[in-house]
Protein backbone atom coordinates (compact mmCIF):
# COMPACT_ATOMS: atom_id res chain seq x y z
CA UNK A 1 0.00 0.00 0.00
CA UNK A 2 3.03 2.35 0.81
CA UNK A 3 6.14 2.48 -0.71
CA UNK A 4 9.23 4.06 -0.47
CA UNK A 5 11.88 3.23 -2.76
CA UNK A 6 15.36 4.64 -2.44
CA UNK A 7 13.95 8.00 -0.94
CA UNK A 8 16.78 10.64 1.12
CA UNK A 9 16.68 14.31 2.10
CA UNK A 10 19.17 16.55 2.20
CA UNK A 11 18.83 19.98 3.56
CA UNK A 12 20.70 22.93 2.98
CA UNK A 13 21.91 24.13 6.45
CA UNK A 14 24.13 27.21 5.86
CA UNK A 15 26.69 26.44 3.26
CA UNK A 16 26.37 22.64 3.88
CA UNK A 17 24.15 19.79 3.04
CA UNK A 18 22.56 17.66 5.97
CA UNK A 19 21.57 13.83 5.10
CA UNK A 20 17.74 14.40 7.18
CA UNK A 21 17.32 10.95 5.45
CA UNK A 22 19.76 8.77 3.42
CA UNK A 23 18.96 6.39 0.51
CA UNK A 24 15.86 4.33 2.81
CA UNK A 25 13.15 1.68 1.58
CA UNK A 26 10.36 1.02 3.16
CA UNK A 27 7.21 -1.44 2.42
CA UNK A 28 4.06 -1.56 4.40
CA UNK A 29 1.52 -4.25 3.14
CA UNK A 30 -2.37 -2.99 2.95
CA UNK A 31 -4.22 -3.19 5.97
CA UNK A 32 -0.49 -3.56 8.55
CA UNK A 33 0.40 -0.73 10.91
CA UNK A 34 3.83 0.44 10.55
CA UNK A 35 5.92 2.13 13.16
CA UNK A 36 8.79 3.91 12.95
CA UNK A 37 10.76 4.44 15.90
CA UNK A 38 13.94 5.81 16.50
CA UNK A 39 15.50 8.95 18.69
CA UNK A 40 14.60 12.82 17.84
CA UNK A 41 17.20 13.45 15.21
CA UNK A 42 16.87 9.90 13.58
CA UNK A 43 14.98 11.26 10.04
CA UNK A 44 11.66 9.56 11.36
CA UNK A 45 8.75 12.36 10.81
CA UNK A 46 10.96 13.28 7.85
CA UNK A 47 10.32 10.08 6.40
CA UNK A 48 6.62 9.62 7.27
CA UNK A 49 6.48 12.93 5.49
CA UNK A 50 7.52 12.20 2.36
CA UNK A 51 4.75 9.60 2.24
CA UNK A 52 2.53 12.50 1.69
CA UNK A 53 5.25 14.75 -0.21
CA UNK A 54 4.93 17.37 2.66
CA UNK A 55 8.41 16.45 2.30
CA UNK A 56 9.94 16.35 -1.26
CA UNK A 57 12.59 13.44 -1.15
CA UNK A 58 15.57 14.64 -2.67
CA UNK A 59 15.97 11.42 -4.90
CA UNK A 60 13.67 8.30 -5.05
CA UNK A 61 10.14 7.23 -5.16
CA UNK A 62 7.02 7.28 -2.91
CA UNK A 63 4.00 4.87 -4.16
CA UNK A 64 1.20 4.94 -2.26
CA UNK A 65 -1.92 1.64 -3.79
CA UNK A 66 0.68 1.66 -6.85
CA UNK A 67 0.09 4.93 -7.52
CA UNK A 68 3.74 7.19 -7.97
CA UNK A 69 3.23 10.31 -6.26
CA UNK A 70 6.37 11.64 -7.05
CA UNK A 71 5.42 11.21 -10.76
CA UNK A 72 2.00 13.52 -10.34
CA UNK A 73 1.27 17.52 -10.70
CA UNK A 74 0.59 19.52 -8.54
CA UNK A 75 -3.55 18.89 -9.19
CA UNK A 76 -2.88 14.90 -9.22
CA UNK A 77 -1.10 15.32 -6.15
CA UNK A 78 -3.99 17.04 -4.07
CA UNK A 79 -6.51 14.23 -5.66
CA UNK A 80 -4.09 11.17 -4.17
CA UNK A 81 -3.66 13.41 -1.05
CA UNK A 82 -7.16 13.33 -0.21
CA UNK A 83 -6.96 9.67 0.10
CA UNK A 84 -4.08 9.87 2.79
CA UNK A 85 -5.06 11.34 6.57
CA UNK A 86 -2.66 12.33 8.26
CA UNK A 87 -2.59 13.46 12.35
CA UNK A 88 -0.31 15.08 14.09
CA UNK A 89 1.91 15.72 17.66
CA UNK A 90 -0.18 18.94 17.87
CA UNK A 91 -3.46 18.52 16.30
CA UNK A 92 -3.34 21.29 13.62
CA UNK A 93 -6.69 22.00 14.21
CA UNK A 94 -7.98 25.22 12.94
CA UNK A 95 -8.75 26.97 16.21
CA UNK A 96 -11.14 29.26 14.83
CA UNK A 97 -13.55 26.97 14.00
CA UNK A 98 -15.65 24.11 15.15
CA UNK A 99 -15.19 20.46 15.51
CA UNK A 100 -17.46 19.95 12.89
CA UNK A 101 -16.33 22.93 10.78
CA UNK A 102 -12.88 21.52 10.65
CA UNK A 103 -13.66 17.61 9.90
CA UNK A 104 -15.95 19.74 6.98
CA UNK A 105 -13.04 21.47 5.65
CA UNK A 106 -11.90 18.67 4.21
CA UNK A 107 -14.73 17.59 2.63
CA UNK A 108 -14.94 21.24 1.46
CA UNK A 109 -11.24 20.47 -0.24
CA UNK A 110 -12.48 17.14 -1.85
CA UNK A 111 -15.67 19.03 -3.52
CA UNK A 112 -18.19 16.76 -1.58
CA UNK A 113 -21.49 18.21 -2.61
CA UNK A 114 -23.11 20.43 1.25
CA UNK A 115 -25.84 17.37 1.76
CA UNK A 116 -23.20 14.85 1.82
CA UNK A 117 -20.94 16.79 3.70
CA UNK A 118 -23.10 17.16 7.46
CA UNK A 119 -23.75 13.62 7.05
CA UNK A 120 -20.53 12.42 6.51
CA UNK A 121 -19.02 15.21 9.58
CA UNK A 122 -21.68 13.39 11.84
CA UNK A 123 -20.81 10.10 11.17
CA UNK A 124 -16.55 10.55 11.78
CA UNK A 125 -17.30 12.54 14.90
CA UNK A 126 -19.77 9.84 15.78
CA UNK A 127 -16.72 6.94 15.15
CA UNK A 128 -14.24 8.92 17.54
CA UNK A 129 -17.60 9.47 19.76
CA UNK A 130 -17.45 13.22 20.02
CA UNK A 131 -20.76 13.72 18.05
CA UNK A 132 -21.87 16.01 21.40
CA UNK A 133 -18.69 18.28 20.67
CA UNK A 134 -19.65 19.17 17.09
CA UNK A 135 -20.36 22.84 18.05
CA UNK A 136 -17.18 23.89 20.17
CA UNK A 137 -13.78 24.77 19.58
CA UNK A 138 -10.81 23.10 19.74
CA UNK A 139 -9.80 25.25 22.60
CA UNK A 140 -12.75 23.93 24.92
CA UNK A 141 -11.40 20.32 24.34
CA UNK A 142 -8.98 17.97 26.18
CA UNK A 143 -6.08 17.04 24.21
CA UNK A 144 -7.02 13.74 23.54
CA UNK A 145 -10.23 15.01 22.56
CA UNK A 146 -8.49 17.02 19.99
CA UNK A 147 -6.49 14.20 18.86
CA UNK A 148 -10.14 12.76 18.15
CA UNK A 149 -11.25 15.41 16.24
CA UNK A 150 -7.94 15.56 13.96
CA UNK A 151 -8.76 11.57 13.38
CA UNK A 152 -11.98 12.13 12.70
CA UNK A 153 -10.90 15.05 10.30
CA UNK A 154 -7.99 12.59 8.39
CA UNK A 155 -11.06 9.59 8.05
CA UNK A 156 -13.54 12.31 6.29
CA UNK A 157 -12.46 11.44 3.12
CA UNK A 158 -12.41 7.57 3.36
CA UNK A 159 -8.35 7.28 3.12
CA UNK A 160 -6.49 3.99 2.43
CA UNK A 161 -3.44 5.05 4.69
CA UNK A 162 -3.48 7.39 7.92
CA UNK A 163 0.34 8.91 8.74
CA UNK A 164 0.28 9.28 12.50
CA UNK A 165 3.25 11.84 13.16
CA UNK A 166 3.88 11.35 17.05
CA UNK A 167 0.26 11.56 17.63
CA UNK A 168 0.37 10.60 21.30
CA UNK A 169 3.61 12.48 22.68
CA UNK A 170 1.97 15.21 23.69
CA UNK A 171 -0.56 13.44 25.96
CA UNK A 172 -0.38 11.65 29.39
CA UNK A 173 -0.43 7.30 29.47
CA UNK A 174 -4.41 6.89 29.66
CA UNK A 175 -5.24 9.08 26.90
CA UNK A 176 -2.15 7.77 24.69
CA UNK A 177 -4.18 4.33 25.32
CA UNK A 178 -7.72 5.90 24.28
CA UNK A 179 -6.16 7.04 21.20
CA UNK A 180 -4.47 4.01 19.95
CA UNK A 181 -7.80 2.02 20.91
CA UNK A 182 -9.11 3.98 18.10
CA UNK A 183 -6.36 3.81 15.78
CA UNK A 184 -6.65 -0.15 16.07
CA UNK A 185 -10.13 0.45 15.71
CA UNK A 186 -9.76 2.35 12.42
CA UNK A 187 -7.63 0.18 10.84
CA UNK A 188 -9.66 -2.76 11.81
CA UNK A 189 -12.74 -1.73 10.84
CA UNK A 190 -12.20 0.04 7.98
CA UNK A 191 -8.66 -1.91 6.73
CA UNK A 192 -6.70 1.91 6.61
CA UNK A 193 -3.08 1.09 6.62
CA UNK A 194 -1.28 2.85 9.20
CA UNK A 195 2.13 4.52 9.24
CA UNK A 196 2.99 5.97 12.34
CA UNK A 197 6.15 7.63 14.24
CA UNK A 198 6.73 7.96 17.93
CA UNK A 199 9.89 7.75 19.92
CA UNK A 200 7.86 6.04 22.98
CA UNK A 201 8.48 1.79 22.58
CA UNK A 202 5.73 1.22 24.66
CA UNK A 203 3.47 2.74 21.70
CA UNK A 204 5.14 1.11 19.09
CA UNK A 205 4.55 -2.22 20.88
CA UNK A 206 0.83 -1.56 21.51
CA UNK A 207 0.25 -0.96 18.24
CA UNK A 208 2.28 -1.95 15.45
CA UNK A 209 2.39 -4.87 13.47
CA UNK A 210 5.59 -4.05 11.86
CA UNK A 211 8.29 -1.91 13.58
CA UNK A 212 11.19 -0.13 11.44
CA UNK A 213 14.29 1.17 13.85
CA UNK A 214 15.75 4.53 12.45
CA UNK A 215 18.95 5.91 13.26
CA UNK A 216 21.20 8.23 11.49
CA UNK A 217 18.77 9.18 8.90
CA UNK A 218 18.55 5.31 7.75
CA UNK A 219 16.06 2.00 8.95
CA UNK A 220 18.43 -0.49 10.78
CA UNK A 221 16.08 -3.10 10.87
CA UNK A 222 12.55 -3.93 10.80
CA UNK A 223 10.67 -6.36 13.52
CA UNK A 224 7.37 -7.66 12.83
CA UNK A 225 4.99 -9.08 15.57
CA UNK A 226 4.11 -12.13 14.26
CA UNK A 227 8.31 -13.42 14.09
CA UNK A 228 8.60 -12.93 17.40
CA UNK A 229 11.75 -15.69 16.76
CA UNK A 230 13.28 -12.69 15.02
CA UNK A 231 15.10 -10.70 17.62
CA UNK A 232 16.71 -7.79 17.28
CA UNK A 233 20.26 -7.45 16.00
CA UNK A 234 21.12 -3.68 16.00
CA UNK A 235 22.66 -2.40 19.49
CA UNK A 236 20.49 -0.02 19.42
CA UNK A 237 17.45 -2.36 18.59
CA UNK A 238 18.33 -4.39 21.34
CA UNK A 239 18.32 -1.36 23.94
CA UNK A 240 15.16 0.02 22.80
CA UNK A 241 13.59 -3.63 22.94
CA UNK A 242 14.64 -4.98 26.24
CA UNK A 243 14.77 -2.66 28.34
CA UNK A 244 11.50 -2.04 30.56
CA UNK A 245 12.70 1.23 31.95
CA UNK A 246 13.21 4.44 29.86
CA UNK A 247 16.43 5.56 32.38
CA UNK A 248 18.13 2.24 31.54
CA UNK A 249 17.78 3.14 27.80
CA UNK A 250 19.50 6.14 28.61
CA UNK A 251 22.21 5.14 30.68
CA UNK A 252 22.95 2.15 28.56
CA UNK A 253 23.19 4.79 25.52
CA UNK A 254 25.70 6.69 27.40
CA UNK A 255 27.73 3.62 27.81
CA UNK A 256 28.00 2.82 24.34
CA UNK A 257 29.16 6.03 23.51
CA UNK A 258 31.84 5.98 25.93
CA UNK B 1 -20.45 78.30 22.84
CA UNK B 2 -21.77 80.39 19.98
CA UNK B 3 -19.57 80.03 17.83
CA UNK B 4 -19.86 76.23 17.76
CA UNK B 5 -23.75 76.68 17.46
CA UNK B 6 -23.29 79.05 14.59
CA UNK B 7 -20.97 76.35 12.65
CA UNK B 8 -23.17 73.64 13.77
CA UNK B 9 -24.18 73.12 9.14
CA UNK B 10 -20.85 73.35 8.99
CA UNK B 11 -19.95 70.62 11.29
CA UNK B 12 -21.99 68.43 10.13
CA UNK B 13 -20.61 68.80 6.77
CA UNK B 14 -16.92 68.36 8.14
CA UNK B 15 -17.71 65.05 10.07
CA UNK B 16 -19.37 63.49 7.18
CA UNK B 17 -16.54 64.36 4.56
CA UNK B 18 -14.69 62.96 7.53
CA UNK B 19 -16.49 59.90 6.87
CA UNK B 20 -16.64 60.10 2.96
CA UNK B 21 -12.67 60.18 3.14
CA UNK B 22 -12.06 57.02 5.92
CA UNK B 23 -15.14 55.15 4.32
CA UNK B 24 -13.22 55.45 0.75
CA UNK B 25 -9.78 54.86 1.80
CA UNK B 26 -10.74 51.81 4.42
CA UNK B 27 -12.43 50.10 1.80
CA UNK B 28 -9.57 50.35 -1.03
CA UNK B 29 -7.51 48.84 1.77
CA UNK B 30 -9.97 45.60 2.18
CA UNK B 31 -11.04 45.10 -1.28
CA UNK B 32 -7.22 45.61 -2.62
CA UNK B 33 -4.70 46.23 0.21
CA UNK B 34 -5.83 42.71 1.33
CA UNK B 35 -5.21 41.03 -1.46
CA UNK B 36 -1.92 42.50 -1.72
CA UNK B 37 -0.97 40.85 1.72
CA UNK B 38 -2.33 37.49 1.11
CA UNK B 39 -0.06 37.75 -2.26
CA UNK B 40 2.58 39.06 -0.06
CA UNK B 41 2.46 35.95 2.83
CA UNK B 42 1.78 33.55 -0.11
CA UNK B 43 5.02 34.65 -2.17
CA UNK B 44 7.37 34.93 0.82
CA UNK B 45 10.31 32.30 0.19
CA UNK B 46 9.76 29.02 2.04
CA UNK B 47 5.87 29.51 2.05
CA UNK B 48 3.33 27.96 -0.15
CA UNK B 49 3.75 29.79 -3.27
CA UNK B 50 7.21 31.43 -2.14
CA UNK B 51 8.41 33.12 -4.94
CA UNK B 52 10.93 35.65 -4.29
CA UNK B 53 11.08 37.53 -7.24
CA UNK B 54 7.53 38.45 -7.39
CA UNK B 55 7.80 38.59 -3.20
CA UNK B 56 10.90 41.41 -3.62
CA UNK B 57 8.74 43.81 -6.44
CA UNK B 58 5.44 43.55 -3.97
CA UNK B 59 7.49 44.12 -0.90
CA UNK B 60 9.42 46.96 -2.66
CA UNK B 61 6.29 48.97 -4.12
CA UNK B 62 4.47 48.39 -1.07
CA UNK B 63 7.86 50.34 1.08
CA UNK B 64 8.51 52.36 -1.56
CA UNK B 65 4.74 54.05 -0.75
CA UNK B 66 4.59 54.00 2.74
CA UNK B 67 7.92 55.27 3.40
CA UNK B 68 6.12 58.68 1.84
CA UNK B 69 5.65 61.25 4.62
CA UNK B 70 1.72 61.47 4.28
CA UNK B 71 1.78 65.63 3.38
CA UNK B 72 4.15 65.20 0.53
CA UNK B 73 2.33 61.95 -0.91
CA UNK B 74 -1.13 63.99 -1.06
CA UNK B 75 0.89 66.75 -2.76
CA UNK B 76 2.95 64.37 -5.37
CA UNK B 77 -0.36 62.70 -5.87
CA UNK B 78 -2.57 65.41 -7.08
CA UNK B 79 -2.29 64.86 -10.98
CA UNK B 80 -3.65 61.95 -10.22
CA UNK B 81 -5.81 62.41 -7.82
CA UNK B 82 -7.18 65.12 -10.70
CA UNK B 83 -6.60 62.21 -13.60
CA UNK B 84 -8.90 60.00 -11.46
CA UNK B 85 -11.78 62.07 -9.92
CA UNK B 86 -11.37 65.02 -11.98
CA UNK B 87 -10.05 67.44 -9.36
CA UNK B 88 -7.41 67.86 -6.76
CA UNK B 89 -10.09 69.47 -4.62
CA UNK B 90 -12.56 67.87 -1.89
CA UNK B 91 -13.09 64.99 0.00
CA UNK B 92 -13.37 62.45 -3.15
CA UNK B 93 -9.64 63.79 -3.98
CA UNK B 94 -8.32 63.75 -1.15
CA UNK B 95 -9.71 60.06 -0.98
CA UNK B 96 -7.45 58.84 -3.48
CA UNK B 97 -4.08 60.00 -2.24
CA UNK B 98 -5.76 59.04 1.65
CA UNK B 99 -6.37 55.16 -0.59
CA UNK B 100 -3.19 54.96 -1.86
CA UNK B 101 -1.55 55.31 1.22
CA UNK B 102 -3.82 53.09 2.76
CA UNK B 103 -3.54 50.11 0.92
CA UNK B 104 0.20 49.16 1.48
CA UNK B 105 -0.87 50.14 5.09
CA UNK B 106 -3.53 47.56 5.23
CA UNK B 107 -1.37 45.19 3.22
CA UNK B 108 1.57 45.19 5.88
CA UNK B 109 -0.67 44.01 8.92
CA UNK B 110 -2.38 41.58 6.69
CA UNK B 111 0.52 39.77 5.92
CA UNK B 112 1.81 40.22 9.56
CA UNK B 113 -1.33 38.39 10.69
CA UNK B 114 -1.30 35.96 8.26
CA UNK B 115 2.70 34.96 9.52
CA UNK B 116 0.90 34.54 13.28
CA UNK B 117 -0.88 31.29 11.76
CA UNK B 118 1.04 28.29 13.54
CA UNK B 119 2.74 26.48 10.63
CA UNK B 120 1.38 23.18 11.42
CA UNK B 121 -2.56 24.50 10.66
CA UNK B 122 -1.34 25.06 6.75
CA UNK B 123 0.41 22.35 6.57
CA UNK B 124 -2.82 20.06 7.95
CA UNK B 125 -4.49 21.97 5.06
CA UNK B 126 -1.72 20.90 2.52
CA UNK B 127 -1.67 17.19 3.48
CA UNK B 128 -5.53 17.01 3.14
CA UNK B 129 -5.24 17.77 -0.42
CA UNK B 130 -7.01 21.46 -0.30
CA UNK B 131 -6.35 23.72 -3.19
CA UNK B 132 -5.10 27.06 -2.76
CA UNK B 133 -8.59 28.88 -2.54
CA UNK B 134 -9.84 26.57 0.32
CA UNK B 135 -6.36 27.71 1.90
CA UNK B 136 -6.90 30.82 1.53
CA UNK B 137 -10.45 31.34 2.26
CA UNK B 138 -10.56 28.13 4.77
CA UNK B 139 -7.57 28.48 6.72
CA UNK B 140 -5.40 31.61 6.54
CA UNK B 141 -8.89 34.01 6.40
CA UNK B 142 -10.61 32.18 8.90
CA UNK B 143 -7.41 31.88 11.29
CA UNK B 144 -6.47 35.43 10.86
CA UNK B 145 -9.48 36.45 11.66
CA UNK B 146 -9.05 38.52 14.87
CA UNK B 147 -6.02 40.01 13.29
CA UNK B 148 -7.55 40.92 10.42
CA UNK B 149 -9.90 42.74 12.73
CA UNK B 150 -7.27 44.37 14.68
CA UNK B 151 -5.52 45.74 11.66
CA UNK B 152 -8.30 47.00 10.24
CA UNK B 153 -8.64 48.96 13.62
CA UNK B 154 -5.50 50.66 13.18
CA UNK B 155 -5.88 51.19 9.71
CA UNK B 156 -9.14 53.14 10.14
CA UNK B 157 -7.42 55.04 13.51
CA UNK B 158 -4.75 55.91 11.56
CA UNK B 159 -6.56 57.48 8.76
CA UNK B 160 -9.04 59.10 10.65
CA UNK B 161 -5.90 61.36 11.62
CA UNK B 162 -4.31 61.19 8.10
CA UNK B 163 -7.41 62.50 6.83
CA UNK B 164 -7.32 65.53 9.22
CA UNK B 165 -3.77 66.24 7.46
CA UNK B 166 -5.31 65.84 4.36
CA UNK B 167 -7.66 68.65 5.03
CA UNK B 168 -5.01 71.05 5.28
CA UNK B 169 -4.67 70.45 1.72
CA UNK B 170 -8.31 71.16 0.62
CA UNK B 171 -10.00 67.86 1.34
CA UNK B 172 -12.50 69.47 3.83
CA UNK B 173 -13.52 67.39 6.65
CA UNK B 174 -12.70 67.91 10.34
CA UNK B 175 -8.98 68.65 9.94
CA UNK B 176 -10.04 71.63 7.70
CA UNK B 177 -12.22 73.17 9.93
CA UNK B 178 -10.08 73.13 12.71
CA UNK B 179 -7.65 74.69 10.52
CA UNK B 180 -9.44 77.19 9.26
CA UNK B 181 -11.24 78.18 12.56
CA UNK B 182 -9.36 77.02 15.01
CA UNK B 183 -5.61 78.01 13.86
CA UNK B 184 -6.20 80.67 11.00
CA UNK B 185 -9.00 82.53 13.48
CA UNK B 186 -7.94 81.48 16.79
CA UNK B 187 -11.42 80.11 17.60
CA UNK B 188 -10.58 77.47 20.28
CA UNK B 189 -14.19 76.45 20.77
CA UNK B 190 -13.66 75.18 17.26
CA UNK B 191 -10.97 73.82 17.93
CA UNK B 192 -11.79 72.07 20.85
CA UNK B 193 -14.64 71.32 19.57
CA UNK B 194 -12.85 69.44 16.54
CA UNK B 195 -10.65 67.42 18.58
CA UNK B 196 -13.91 66.43 20.88
CA UNK B 197 -15.70 64.76 17.50
CA UNK B 198 -11.79 63.14 16.61
CA UNK B 199 -11.27 61.55 19.83
CA UNK B 200 -14.82 60.21 20.04
CA UNK B 201 -14.74 58.78 16.86
CA UNK B 202 -11.34 57.17 17.62
CA UNK B 203 -13.08 55.86 20.89
CA UNK B 204 -15.67 54.19 19.03
CA UNK B 205 -13.64 52.79 16.30
CA UNK B 206 -11.59 51.34 18.95
CA UNK B 207 -13.92 49.59 21.09
CA UNK B 208 -15.85 48.13 18.28
CA UNK B 209 -12.85 46.75 16.79
CA UNK B 210 -12.10 45.19 20.30
CA UNK B 211 -14.97 44.11 20.47
CA UNK B 212 -15.48 42.34 17.27
CA UNK B 213 -11.99 41.22 17.24
CA UNK B 214 -12.54 39.00 20.99
CA UNK B 215 -15.77 38.26 19.37
CA UNK B 216 -13.97 36.12 16.40
CA UNK B 217 -10.56 34.78 18.80
CA UNK B 218 -11.57 31.34 19.13
CA UNK B 219 -8.08 30.47 20.60
CA UNK B 220 -9.17 31.76 24.19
Amino acid sequence: MITLREVSKQYKVGRDWVDAVKPTSLHVEKGQIQGIIGFSGAGKSTLLRMANLLELPTAGEVYIDGQELTGLNAGELREARRSIGMIFQHYNLLSNETCAANVEFVLKAANVPSKQRKRRVEECLEIVGLADKARQYPAQLSGGQKQRVAIARALANNPKVLLCDEPTSALDPVTTLSILEFLEKINREFQVTIMLVTHEIQVAKRLCSQIAVMEGGVITEQLDRSRPDIEPVTPFGKFLFDTTNSSSVWYRRGEQHE
Amino acid sequence: MNSILALQSEIEKAIEQTLTMVSISVAAAIIIGMPIGILLFLTAPGNLKGNRPLYSVVGYLVNLVRSFPFLILLVALIPFSRMIVGTAIGPLAASVSLSVAAIPFYARLVEQSLRDIPKGIIEAAVASGASLRHIVFGVLLSEARPGLVSGLTVTIISFISYSAAAGTVGGGGIGDLAIRYGYQRFDTEVMVACIVILVVMVQLVQWAGSFAAARLDKRK
